[in-house]
């Protein structure tokens, strides 16, 4: 996904941190409450908010299509995803502040693209030389070949079958005998009917956009201002697309049938089962991947600047070099650190901030931390050197500079709008932004409290400086240090070595003016504090939805999210399930 | 009817291939479409930073000149009514007089093209103040962070479709980069700020988009896709559907309509061989994406392209802008790092040679330079993030309408000195205007498209002329003067030709 540049602040308010739990929404009782993050609940002023129909985003398409092809043997099923990778490629990125899911842009592109998936696929199955159209024609029976169409109990039962993965719902009566009245136009214009049936199913609209709007109207009037209670099916797929980051298999399709999930109890059951799925991992970690902008934010060390200087202090690390992977690698730990706190087990985001252990897979990155690597299993957990690292924030992905200076204003920056959700303005216009340059005899810190000294400066660096000054007891490939390291140039010779000050005064909260050690305080710091819980809840809530979190009309349910973090026997998984449970979830207001 | 369709595979071909290219058959042509002449072609590039020794004595991209008493020895003066004196020359003769090539960048490699071509020195990006970023091509509020106060307007390569679009000629944009990492894509952009989405740096990729399905048969698309729009138009008669519902439908009802007239059209017969897609060599990987450009432009499948490269020389895009502060102090023309200093020039004459001439050569080879405009504009002049006297050089005459094999020195030489003070020239806005007029619109097609700034700054030129923010930036008027230099400017048309341009 591509991230723009600008700034926009959460909701209408600045989000100061939150301390203390005021309860969430309290339809029956307490009346409007107003929390420090800006959110309030005010059940009376609690409303839907109107969106239009949305577009699959571009990796959920894919695994839509790649779900549509579930029949495939698994290899054969890979060999036609290859066919058209190119023409999936062509489908634009969704371009959005936050999260991909967001965009909902449709442009020529876009149309060309998802017709070009449609037509290729369709000509691939057509191509008799292939195997794809034998396998999908197994619904028909073991053997079966495209000529088993002509029958017309075999044309029902693949118009059934692949109407339901396609639609995400069964297909009526009407439908199939479009699709079949449209199979017979097919053959007898000479075109292949199988290949027709499938273009037309994965170019649908019903496939390519979610409606959500066949639900009863429970409130207003159909097609001005209507509240549909979502459908079974509907719910279903928003629940996938969600936390799968795509469409409804066949089982969950066939036990969605033979059940109710509008009713809370069946909801409950099938919602665990989804979260169970080795699928929920890519939708859940989707979430964190974009909101803590991990593509942008981790660097390869040693790539940039004085390379040379880089490759040394990797050495000193016992690394020799670097995979390509590496950056993906370091990102994955972020990853797994997160899942083992949000799947594994049902930890809050204060887990995630002080966590002890080491997730990094590979050598290299287990060599920058200084301990084993880890196996994947939560059976077998490597721990962290004490006091040396702990929680998310001294993971590599966000310490590493790519150079041989660490960059502590934009670690500082990253904390700030990522983790607190507090914006920060951009640089006024015309100021002649210089690289940082880096004397000899001056640290990093000194250098950038150098340039940033100023009264003009200080008003936003205030708010990123000292973030990013609690981690400079990592160099810039994210290794634990006790000093700071100058390189001659161009060259891995140390021409000097410099005391390192990380005390810096975070200020979490208003009126903030404590001052703590180092960035293993900051992660308790922040977790003590529950400044980020909004924040992660709040953010969570954009993820879902594809629209930030208003703080009036959204404020009971956010807040309510945030008390599935913090109530006693809270976790993230908690906020999971109450964010699908929620009834502004499974409705849908149509304007 | 079954059909056996050939694999693509049956069409792989190694990187950097010959590229056989069909020229169009006039009569397969679908009713409607325009049968002669063809249609022009345009390919802005993006040239970045630029802070070397772009024009001067020392010039390593245009051609060395000197400046005495006002005038520009070897090259003719011309005196142009109501602004001030410009110079020209020819190239051929200014190569001719400097051993065989015009520059260090510009060596014998274009001397061959040089009747071709024309560089243009001193544009200014008058509705541009201090530090900006892009802009190159039109949209002067995408620009550093956005607050440079101008509204967002379309690129030239969009201008381009979609007057090519209503002329009922292919309205296509291509943008293409050298790597995904130049993600800003900070060049091609909407009339109403968005950025362009048909975005290629696999030059793969770009041929799949228009010749993978020429192997398909026409009737299996078209069932398809008349069967597709009948579906989205059933759904305009759910009446559970909201207003914006609707719009949205409507939305895609239309592209899908353009869609299907795609399928129809005469380019789906051409045939191209399939380029690699996995080349990691940068510079390799363009010259291959010219290659599917030229096919595109020779299979008339779209006229309009927008290209650029920062991540070229190197993984990371933003090093070209590390070299550029690092390298080269214009106020002394000193170098102050001389390994920046080759970097940025390398990159440069990568986007030169690798981006601009290889394109050129490959659409002169199939004799269609003659009918294109190839533009290659600097984001700034040589000192720092100026957004004045910005050089520009072009390939092609656009079907005989531009005056090619010609230096053009539009700078006022009279004044300041390109050290301490740069020298101001002609505003972008009559360039683009030019560049658009050689794609035959007339300026009544690209006025009306242009925007005032909100704040009420103003120019002294003919009001609506040219094609651009018609408005002098206030830090552009007031802290350097270019209000100034163009005082005497009083109902200057930027939508006329621009002395020397016009064949």
């Amino acid at each position: 996904m591509l991230r723009l540049t600008t700034l926009v602040p959460l909701g209408a308010a600045l989000l100061t941190g939150c301390v203390g739990d005021i309860g969430g929404g309290d339809p029956g009782g307490k009346g409007p409450t107003t929390d420090p993050s800006g959110f309030s609940c005010d059940p009376d002023a609690a409303a839907l908010t109107a969106t239009p129909i949305r577009r699959l985003a571009r990796d959920y398409y894919h695994h839509a299509v790649h779900e549509f092809l579930s029949p495939l043997d698994e290899p054969t099923r890979a060999a036609l995803m290859e066919e058209i990778a190119t023409r999936l490629d062509l489908i634009p990125r969704d371009v959005s502040e936050h999260y991909a899911t967001s965009d909902q842009n449709v442009s020529q592109d876009h149309v060309d693209a998802v017709f070009g998936v449609a037509v290729g696929l369709a000509a691939e199955i057509a191509d008799d030389a292939a195997p794809y159209g034998e396998q999908l024609m197994r619904v028909c029976g073991d053997g079966a070949t495209k000529a088993a169409l002509a029958d017309d109990v075999c044309l029902t039962t693949f118009i059934t079958f692949y109407g339901r993965k396609a639609l995400r719902r069964p297909v009526t009566q009407a439908e199939v005998d479009d699709f079949k009245a449209f199979y017979a136009q097919a053959v007898a214009t000479g075109v292949d009917g199988l290949g027709m049936l499938v273009g037309r199913f994965i170019a649908h609209p019903g496939f390519y956009y979610r409606f959500d709007s066949e639900g009863e109207v429970v409130e207003g009037n159909e097609g001005t201002d209507a509240v549909h209670a979502l459908t079974k099916w509907e719910l279903a797929s928003k629940i996938t697309f969600l936390f799968w980051a795509g469409p409804p298999t066949d089982a969950l399709l066939d036990r969605i049938e033979a059940s109710d999930i509008t009713e809370d109890a069946d909801l409950e059951v099938v919602l665990a089962e989804v979260l169970a799925d080795p699928r929920a991992e890519r939708g859940i970690l989707r979430f964190y991947r974009e909101w803590l902008e991990l593509d942008d934010v981790a660097k390869t060390p040693g790539t940039e600047g004085n390379v040379v200087a880089g490759q040394a202090m990797l050495a000193a690390a016992g690394v020799d070099a670097l995979p390509v992977s590496y950056r993906e690698d370091t990102i994955q730990e972020v990853l797994d650190l997160t899942k083992h706190y949000t799947l594994t087990t049902e930890g809050d985001f204060g887990d995630i901030l002080t966590s002890t252990y080491s997730f990094a897979r590979t050598p290299e990155l287990a060599a920058i931390y200084g301990v084993a690597t880890w196996g994947g299993s939560a059976e077998s957990l490597v721990s962290l050197p004490a006091g040396e690292r702990s929680g998310l924030l001294t993971r590599a992905a966000f310490l590493s500079s790519g150079a041989e200076y660490t960059r502590p204003i934009i670690k500082g920056e990253v904390i700030r709008t990522r983790v607190l959700c507090e914006p920060i303005s951009p640089p006024p216009p015309g100021l002649d932004i210089q690289p940082l340059t880096h004397p000899a005899d001056k640290t990093t810190r000194q250098a950038v409290e150098e340039a940033t000294g100023d009264a003009a400066c200080q008003s936003c660096h205030v708010q990123m400086n000292p973030l990013g000054f609690l981690s400079e007891s990592y160099d810039p490939t994210g290794r634990f240090r006790q000093s700071e390291l100058r390189f001659a140039d161009g060259s891995g010779e140390v021409v000097a070595e410099l005391p390192i000050d990380t005390r810096a005064t975070p200020v979490i909260g208003e009126n903030d003016t404590t001052e703590i050690v180092d960035a293993v305080d900051l992660g308790q710091y922040i977790a003590d504090s529950g400044a980020a819980n909004v924040c992660l809840v709040a953010s969570y809530f954009e993820f879902a939805n594809g629209r930030p979190a208003d703080p009036v009309t959204d404020g009971c349910d956010v807040l309510g999210l945030r008390d599935q973090l913090t109530r006693e026997g809270g976790s993230i998984k908690r906020v999971l399930i109450e964010s699908v449970m929620q009834q502004s979830f499974r409705k849908r207001l149509v304007k | 009817m079954k059909f056996s369709r050939k694999s693509r595979r049956v069409f792989l071909q190694g990187a950097g291939a010959s590229l056989l290219a069909m020229p169009v058959l006039e009569s397969l042509m679908p009713k409607g479409v325009h049968a002669a002449p063809a249609p022009k072609s345009f390919v802005g590039i993006g040239a970045w930073n630029g802070l070397f020794r772009l024009y001067g004595p020392g010039s390593q991209l245009m051609p060395a000149t000197t400046v005495q008493n006002g005038s520009i020895p070897g090259l003719t003066k011309v005196n142009v009514p109501g602004c001030h004196p410009i110079h020209h020359g020819a190239l051929s003769g200014l190569a001719a007089a400097n051993g065989g090539r015009i520059s260090d960048i510009i060596d014998e490699e274009f001397t061959p093209y040089l009747s071709k071509m024309m560089m243009l020195q001193g544009f200014d990006y008058i509705g541009l103040g201090w530090y900006h970023h892009s802009g190159q091509f039109g949209n002067w509020h995408a620009s550093a962070d956005g607050s440079e106060g101008n509204p967002d307007m379309a690129t030239l390569d969009n201008v381009v479709a979609d007057w090519f679009g209503s002329q009922g000629y292919p309205n296509d944009v291509v943008t293409y980069s050298a790597s995904w990492l130049d993600g800003d894509w900070g060049c091609s952009f909407q009339a109403d700020g968005t950025r362009t989405t048909a975005q290629f740096s696999d030059p793969g990729a770009l041929w799949d988009k228009y010749f993978a399905d020429a192997q398909i048969p026409t009737d299996f698309k078209t069932l398809l896709v008349d069967r597709v729009l009948e579906d989205y138009r059933a759904l305009k008669q759910n009446p559970r559907l909201g207003a914006e519902d609707r719009v949205r439908v409507d939305n895609h009802i239309e592209h899908l309509a353009a869609t299907e007239a795609k399928i129809k059209q005469i380019g789906a017969i051409c045939d191209q061989l399939r380029p690699d897609s996995d080349i990691g060599d940068r510079a390799l990987l363009l010259r291959t994406m010219n290659d599917v450009i030229v096919g595109l432009i020779s299979c008339g499948m779209a006229h309009s392209f927008m290209g650029w490269a920062q991540a070229l020389v190197s993984e990371d895009p933003n090093q070209w802008h590390v070299w550029s502060h690092a390298a080269y102090d214009g106020t002394t023309d000193s170098i102050a790092d001389a390994s920046a200093y080759e970097s940025l020039v390398e990159h440069s004459r990568s986007v030169m040679k690798d981006m601009c001439l290889d394109l050129a050569k490959k659409l002169d080879a199939v004799e269609q330079l003659d009918n294109c405009v190839i533009a290659c504009i600097q984001e700034h002049g040589k000192r720092g993030h100026e957004s004045w006297n910005v050089p520009v050089i072009t390939f092609g005459s656009a079907g005989g309408a531009l005056k090619t094999d010609q230096y053009v020195d539009y700078r006022n030489v009279a004044e300041r000195d390109d050290l301490e003070y740069t020298r101001f020239g002609f505003p972008m806005n009559q360039l683009y205007a030019n560049l658009l007029m050689s794609m035959d619109m007339p300026p009544s097609a690209f006025e009306p498209l242009n925007k005032p700034r909100a704040d009420g700054a103003s120019s002294p030129f003919k009001p609506g002329s040219g094609y651009g923010v018609n408005a002098i930036h206030p830090d552009a008027a007031a802290g350097y003067s270019l209000g100034g230099h163009y005082e005497s400017w009083s109902g200057y048309d930027m939508s006329a030709w621009l002395p020397q341009v016009k064949a």
